[in-house]
């Protein structure tokens, strides 16, 4: 890019990628809810300055998150879930792993080191080749997304476009879908029972929609993202497992979603939340998993939880 | 202020219906109708006469459109689920009606070819007739769904094998039925002026409709269709869930295989039905529906059937040879898969649009 602007193209470069604007770019316009913020040349807008145009909030806002949220005690819950040996046909090498009533936890890793599969393991999606697992202190067996939904388990998969959203149907079929496949192929919810939990999910999540009827696919990234949420939300589970609930949706969505995650947990929901974005774990995790090439490597928890210690465990603990 | 919106509204309800898929075959049937109008309004024409029996009957090309169109109606149904759920298409529908019917004929018949009497009573033959077909579906639906073979080319199998099974039943004989209620289905019930298959295709649209309603049958088929992967992450069973629309068109495949031998009490097995895979692919998609697969409109395909079936009633009146048919089908199929390309839509929305601001605009000055 830097190339073709000495060559004298001129660019127009869009992005959530914060580091690749103060890369590459010399004037910065910022947009917010198809309004024009304003025009800034990129020497007068220091980084937590665009942000906080981009959210059109103070910047504390952000950081007070964490401390928003009531520590979390561990000790004090029962066990929610529970897997042991836990192992996939994608390749991770088996896992034990726990979450107790209102914790949230995190899995966290480079790219391809298997956190994604983990979760994927637990909630069935992949095809799962040994381990035993407890709900509620009870065994079950839990080889295909059905049997995980009848357990209370919901996942907000990572790749929202291949594995979240069904793009031609509406809002509405979105968000009933897997209430309605969990309550049975028999007993179809009238047309109005569908549009009055939409209606409600819409509503809470502050889904920014025409109507109803509105295909998925015609609304922003995190619109979809909170219409997924809602589907699960909807289900009303007792363990919430979202992978990547934050990736390529705007900044003022990525929040909310991270204080919606503090908020039903304090609720008594057990939450797993996966991010590439450490610092976003460390606001809403109080214990997190460590993988390193399809191996849990590590878990971290309390006064461990600094950017430091998850580097160096993902590093494999050489300093 | 008042005029501007009152026209807005007219506009959106314009729009409403345009980009509503039942659009489609409601155009299409009015060209046809305004077509035949102008030529020959005598096309029209419905005359009470009297059959050979004595029985009132009426006839007109517009009862044997209705006559003839609801075998491919009834197919329609099935066609339309399997090309949601599945994303390709049956072509071994015609096929597997010759063997449903010849099955009709083989229970109906038993060893004798010719029999004085029936030699099963004729629900039984149909009840046969349906596990058959049903079980043929099986075999489509479970090359698609379990071993994930594209739809066309799983089908033709049976499409090149189907006729030949289908003159084996009987052992390559051609079965009589000598039966006056087993004419019933494919003609008149004495006393009811409309032609039966017409009352058969009525049923079926019924059924199917309490099914979508009484079930999650549409939601489920169009979830597959549209992201088999999402489906699987929301407790769905995609493989079953196609398995299950080919089982549905092998149903649809036996009544409309009944209907079909009612109407000759007999079956010839290298024409009957032939290229009715081709109508019934057409009327799916003359309803608006997508033949790659997702949300679908059963009204729209059943409605998309008897309007193939107006244009070929029109053809032949027109006498064109039947030889030539399937040339002058091709234009239409040209025309509607032009037309319901997402690009040309748009473009047509666009337009439409433009057309109804310009309307607002001048209202306004």
């Amino acid at each position: 890019m830097r190339d073709l602007k000495s060559r004298g193209v001129g660019i127009i470069f869009v992005t959530h990628f914060l580091d690749q604007v103060y890369e590459v770019c010399d004037r910065i316009t910022v947009l917010r809810d198809g309004q024009l913020v304003g025009e800034y040349e990129i020497e007068s807008l220091p980084r937590v300055q665009l942000v906080s145009k981009m959210l059109g909030k103070e910047l504390d806002d952000m950081a007070d998150i964490k401390n928003d949220a009531p520590e979390f005690k561990a000790a004090d819950n029962e066990v929610v879930y529970e897997a042991e040996e836990l192992c996939s046909s994608e390749g991770i090498k088996p896992f034990d792993f726990s979450i107790r009533k209102g914790e949230v936890n995190g899995f966290t890793g480079l790219l391809g080191s298997g956190r994604s599969e983990c979760v994927r393991a637990i909630f069935g999606a992949d095809k799962v080749t040994g381990g035993t697992v407890k709900v509620e202190g009870r065994t079950v067996k839990i080889n295909k997304p059905i049997d995980a939904m009848k357990n209370g388990i919901a996942y907000l998969p990572e790749d929202r476009k291949r594995d979240g959203i069904i793009g031609d149907l509406s809002v509405r079929d979105n968000i009933i879908l897997a209430l309605q496949v969990k309550k049975g192929f028999f007993k179809p919810f009238s047309k109005a029972e569908a549009i009055k939990f939409a209606e409600e999910y819409i509503k809470l999540l502050d889904i920014k929609t025409a109507s109803v009827d509105t295909p998925i696919k015609s609304l922003s990234g995190g619109n979809q993202q909170k219409v997924i949420l809602g589907r699960w939300l909807l289900t009303h589970p007792k363990y919430l497992i979202l992978d990547e609930p934050t990736r390529g949706i705007d900044v003022g969505t990525k929040v909310d979603i991270q204080k919606l995650v503090l908020k039903l947990a304090s609720e008594g929901m057990s939450i797993t939340f996966i991010s590439s974005e450490t610092d976003e774990m460390l606001r809403t995790c109080s214990r997190l998993l460590v993988m390193r090439d399809r191996k849990l490597v590590g878990v971290l928890e309390g006064s461990e939880l600094t950017q430091n210690t998850i580097m160096n465990t993902i590093a494999g603990g050489e300093q | 202020m008042s005029s501007g919106n009152n026209n807005a509204g007219t506009g959106s309800f314009l729009s409403g219906i345009l980009r509503n898929q039942i659009f489609i075959p409601i155009a299409a049937l009015l060209i046809l109708a305004v077509f035949n109008f102008i030529v020959d309004p005598s096309f029209f024409k419905i005359t009470l006469g009297h059959n050979s029996n004595g029985d009132p009957v009426l006839s007109g090309q517009l009862i044997s459109i209705i006559d003839y169109g609801s075998e491919l109606a009834i197919l329609a149904i099935g066609m339309t689920l399997v090309t949601a759920a599945s994303r390709g298409q049956d072509i071994s529908v015609g096929a597997v009606i010759a063997i449903s019917g010849s099955v009709v004929l083989r229970v109906l018949c038993g060893t004798n070819s010719r029999p004085d009497e029936l030699q099963a009573p004729i629900i039984v033959a149909f009840l046969i007739s349906c596990l058959v077909a049903m079980a043929f579906g099986a075999f489509n639906g479970a090359l698609v769904s379990i071993f994930k073979i594209q739809p066309m080319v799983a089908t033709l199998i049976l499409f090149t094998a189907g006729r030949s099974i289908a003159a084996w039943i009987n052992n390559n004989e051609l079965p009589v039925v000598n039966d006056e209620t087993f004419t019933y289905f494919g003609s008149y019930i004495p006393g009811i002026p409309i032609p039966t298959p017409f009352f058969i295709a009525i049923a079926c649209f019924i059924i199917t409709w309490l099914a979508l309603k009484f079930t999650n049958l549409g939601l489920y088929v169009q979830s597959v269709g549209i992201n088999e992967k999402t489906s699987r992450l929301n407790g769905l069973n995609p493989a079953l869930i196609k398995f299950v629309t080919y089982i549905i068109l092998g149903l649809c495949v036996a009544v409309a295989g009944f209907i079909k031998v009612s109407r000759l009490s007999t079956i010839n097995y290298s024409v009957v039905a032939k290229d009715i895979e081709m109508d019934a692919i057409l009327a799916v998609a003359l309803g608006g529906n997508s033949l790659s697969g997702g949300k679908f409109n059963i009204s729209a395909s059943i409605l998309g059937a008897y309007v193939i079936q107006f244009l070929t009633t029109t053809l032949y009146k027109f006498q064109v040879q039947s030889d030539a048919l399937p040339a002058y089908k091709a234009v239409v199929v040209i025309a509607l898969v032009i037309l319901s390309a997402p690009v040309v839509r748009e473009k047509i929305t666009a337009a439409f649009r433009k057309l109804r601001s310009s309307a607002n605009a001048e209202s306004q000055s």
